[in-house]
């Protein structure tokens, strides 16, 4: 990867590869993950991508994206740790595919300013009708995040797992921070934070680095700016009391998903270590979770743990029928007792290595997955971390060390979703 | 007799075929990515339950094709299949469809090793009763969380809305009751007729040689016995089973799926891939991102960006499906039907073709990113009788007079259904 300083606050960071028939450009801008910036990140990108100065309706916008070969583009804003991260993201042929020669690259680096930089304005404001209408569309996507069962008990469970932490915030926003936006607010933050937010520009594919190079800077110098330094994330290393919480509602299955607070290994400390201990223990499906609170016991359909590294938090999601919640979460807590005392195999250590570097390495089979891990990597402060680093790490982790990184893992709060469909099946099964 | 070679020189992509002596079709595409993906899989899906092998017709209980897949990761020496796959860093997966059944790895490494586990566990069947008992359990999990999907849900009542008898209408995964009458010996019986190399085909997307396939399909493959399998489908009506099905669940926004069952349903090939090309490019301009459809209904709030409409091609069954959230699901699907008549009056014009032609190129070409795409993509065409690598010519050889006669058989008012997911309350 090759990194470029464009202008204050802005960076370029290439990435070659002729992998792909398409290229890839992301800019991202990283704001504080905060109650009153969540709504309005959130709905920014949405409304850019209704029109801009040039392309002014979204017929008109997404008419120039059908004719520049089905160019992808889009705005989203996405939780990192304690960080906002607002993403913009073209993807487009490469020009040798494009049978009549045209040169797409330079028209999506114009296209790409005109959408995140030249909005179309009336009376100096971003367009109201476009504000209320993509509130609408976000009030609809918050409120559905209920549909999803699994994410909304994770989501749950970080709500109530870190109410005093600024990570218990859903990006998104809340319906009635959203319902509050106006145009002026809207805008105001557009030219207050987000013009204040640094920006990492990452583009994957192929290109001449110096012409590329000059053409983003002749694009973006324009935009500089003075941006803070990027922060780290709170982590919280002790626990005064396990918390248990249990809501209902009316669904068939229950979704039991436990917190963990992981303080001595963060995205900084010990993080090789702690990955191979959560694969071995829940990453993947020859995990310790995975063989026995499902294989064996059959008291899930699925289990599995992540880990927030920035944070310094695990988590566990499982689905399971209600009623085998207690017994899923003791097996659960028998397993990280049983990777605390060691009883697991150097060939488990094997093969959970082999599967992280089988993952590290598809990353450059995926240039949305590369471009974000060396974003993630960025913001976490290590601007010189690579793929091939990470993987000559995780190889020399040794069992010892799992075991002392087992013994730091501490549960903080259990939720569960407790399914109330369960009873009528049954009652109808027996008549 | 050594492999053939199928080149397509504009987007710069080949295959190499071979049939093995034991009867499997095998597919290689090489391709410099790190990660190497292989596919393996049979044409039976959860719609063959009644079908004649070597003249004996049998019927089978719904669900068994996934109950199958689930059952074939275990392994007469003890040892679970992912674990054998993990001694080589292999993520290995399977799934199972209404016509087709795969198992499939992708791995950074040891190509080789992971191919010989892939044929080697799909060869190798083993259940007994106890085995079985178990899986019923585990499924019966896997049913419950599906009911409990609205997107399942309402795609699976679009299926029963459009289709009468077409088996494609029964749950991929069956229900837990007749999940309970499959045996050890129904599984056996099934696998001996579907799982015959013959009714299947491997394909390899990876830096790999055709030779070092080869050689692993001869040291774990047999020949296979000749098969003949007639699949047995019942009459289909033209026009749809109900015009409507809605349910209540746990959602926050009502969910509207369209459903319109294609004219023609037993077709493959050159005709099919002809079919989908030109539905596609209908679709796309009536209906797609940059449709004035589109354009309209989101900026008066009445779709929003989940709004979509594909046509999805099968050898036994297609069916167009326009799916998406809305307030008013009802307003949609009037809107829906009043726009299709409005083409079918109007016509298509040029300009709207050659762009929804331009992107669909486009997306012709894209398919071919990602090792995990191509390999996938190819297997499903390769069962309708297609070829994925043809698809861009496929594309560019439909003329706007063809997509304009197509406009005007495509849509018959019988064909259509509407499934919708309502909130509570």
């Amino acid at each position: 990867m090759t990194r470029i300083n464009i202008a204050d606050g802005i960076n370029l960071n290439i990435i070659h590869s002729d992998k792909f028939k398409t290229n890839e450009l992301k800019i991202n801008f990283t704001l504080p993950l905060k109650k009153e910036i969540a709504p309005l990140a959130s709905l920014l990108p949405a409304v850019l991508r209704r029109g801009c100065e040039k392309y002014p309706t979204m017929l008109l916008f997404n008419r120039q994206l059908e004719n520049l070969y089905a160019t992808g583009l889009g705005g989203t804003s996405a939780k990192l740790g304690e960080k906002e991260v607002i993403t913009f993201t073209a993807s487009f042929l490469r020009n040798e595919f494009i049978p009549d020669k045209t040169d797409l690259l330079s028209l999506v680096c114009e296209l790409m300013t005109d959408f995140v930089f030249r909005p179309l304005l009336e009376d100096g404001k971003l367009c109201a009708s476009y504000v209320e209408g993509e509130k609408k569309n976000l009030i609809d996507r918050i409120e559905a995040e209920i549909n999803n069962k699994g994410a909304y008990a994770n989501k749950r469970l970080f709500e109530i797992m870190c109410e005093d932490e600024a990570y218990s915030v859903s990006h998104l926003g809340t319906p009635e921070d959203v319902s509050a936006i106006t145009a002026e607010s809207l805008t105001e933050f557009y030219r207050t934070e987000f013009a204040k937010a640094p920006v990492e520009i990452f583009f994957v594919g192929v290109c001449n680095e110096d012409e590329f190079t000059a053409k983003i800077r002749q694009s973006f110098t324009p935009f500089a700016r003075k941006a803070e330094p990027y922060t780290e994330d709170t982590v919280k290393e002790t626990v005064q009391k396990l918390r248990r919480v249990t809501e209902e509602m009316p669904v068939n299955q229950g979704k039991l998903s436990m917190g963990f607070r992981t303080g001595a290994c963060t995205a900084k400390k010990n993080n090789p270590q702690f990955l191979v201990f959560n694969e071995i223990f829940g990453g993947s499906p020859t995990s310790k979770l995975f063989e026995n609170v499902r294989e064996k016991l059959s008291l899930c359909y699925y289990c599995s743990s992540r880990y927030v590294s920035t944070k310094g938090i695990m988590y566990i999601a499982s689905g399971v029928k209600v009623g085998d919640e207690t017994a899923a979460e003791e097996e659960i807590l028998r397993q990280l007792d049983a990777m605390k005392n060691g009883e697991f195999s150097e060939n488990d250590i094997e093969v959970a290595k082999l599967s992280l570097e089988n993952g590290y390495k598809s990353c450059y089979d995926d240039a949305d997955k590369l471009a974000f891990w060396y974003f993630a990597r960025i913001i976490a402060g290590e601007e010189n971390a690579s793929i091939e680093d990470v993987i000559e790490k995780i190889n020399k982790v040794t069992k010892e060390e799992i075991i002392a990184i087992a013994s730091t893992v501490i549960p903080d709060t259990v939720y569960f979703l407790k399914g109330t469909n369960l009873d009528e099946t049954e009652e109808a099964d027996e008549e | 007799m050594s492999f053939e070679i199928f080149e397509n020189k504009s987007i710069d992509e080949k295959y190499y075929y071979k049939k093995h002596k034991s009867g499997l079709d095998v597919y290689v595409i090489p391709k410099n990515h790190g990660t190497g993906y292989a596919v393996f899989g049979t044409k039976f899906g959860s719609i063959d339950n009644n079908f004649r092998v070597n003249g004996e017709e049998m019927r089978i209980p719904d669900g068994i094709a996934h109950f199958l897949e689930h059952k074939m990761f275990e392994n007469e020496d003890g040892i679970d299949t992912f674990k054998k796959y993990a001694k080589y860093g292999a993520s290995a997966n399977a799934y199972t469809s209404s016509d087709i059944t795969v198992y499939l790895f992708s791995a950074t490494a040891n190509m080789t090793e992971n191919l010989e586990i892939l044929l080697d566990f799909v060869s190798h069947p083993y259940f007994t009763k106890e085995t079985v008992d178990k899986e019923q359990g585990i499924i019966g999990q896997e049913i419950r969380m599906y009911d409990d999907n609205p997107n399942w849900r309402l795609y699976f009542n679009m299926l029963r809305a459009m289709y009468k008898n077409h088996p494609v209408n029964i749950d991929t995964a069956g229900t837990v009751e007749t999940i309970a009458e499959i045996t050890a010996e129904t599984l056996h019986k099934t696998y001996a007729t579907f799982y015959n190399l013959r009714n299947m085909a491997l394909c390899v997307c990876a830096d790999i040689t055709p030779e070092e396939v080869e050689k692993v399909c001869d040291a774990v493959l047999k020949e296979a016995p000749e098969l003949n399998v007639e699949r047995i489908y019942p009459d289909e009506p033209k026009a749809v089973n109900l015009p409507e099905i809605s349910e209540k669940m746990q959602v926050s926004m009502p969910m509207f799926a369209v459903g319109i069952k294609d004219p023609v349903q037993l077709e493959e090939g050159e005709a099919l891939a002809k079919k989908s090309a030109e539905m596609s490019i209908i679709l796309r301009i009536i209906f797609g991102k940059a449709s004035d459809f589109y354009s309209r209904l989101y900026s008066d709030g009445t779709v929003n960006s989940s709004f979509s409409a594909a046509f999805d091609a099968h050898s036994a069954f297609s069916y167009t499906e326009i799916s998406g959230l809305a307030k008013d699901p009802d307003k949609v699907y009037g809107e829906i039907l009043a726009e299709i008549e409005r083409y079918k009056e109007k016509g298509i014009d040029e300009e709207e073709f050659n762009r929804a032609k331009r992107a669909l190129y486009a997306a012709s070409v894209r398919v071919f990113d990602s090792t995990d795409d191509i390999a996938n993509s190819f297997l499903a065409y390769l069962f309708c009788g297609c070829n994925l690598f043809s698809e861009s010519s496929v594309i560019a050889s439909v003329t706007l007079d063809e997509v304009n006669a197509r406009l005007k058989t495509a849509f018959p008012k019988e064909a259509f259904a509407l499934s919708k997911v309502l909130p509570l309350e």
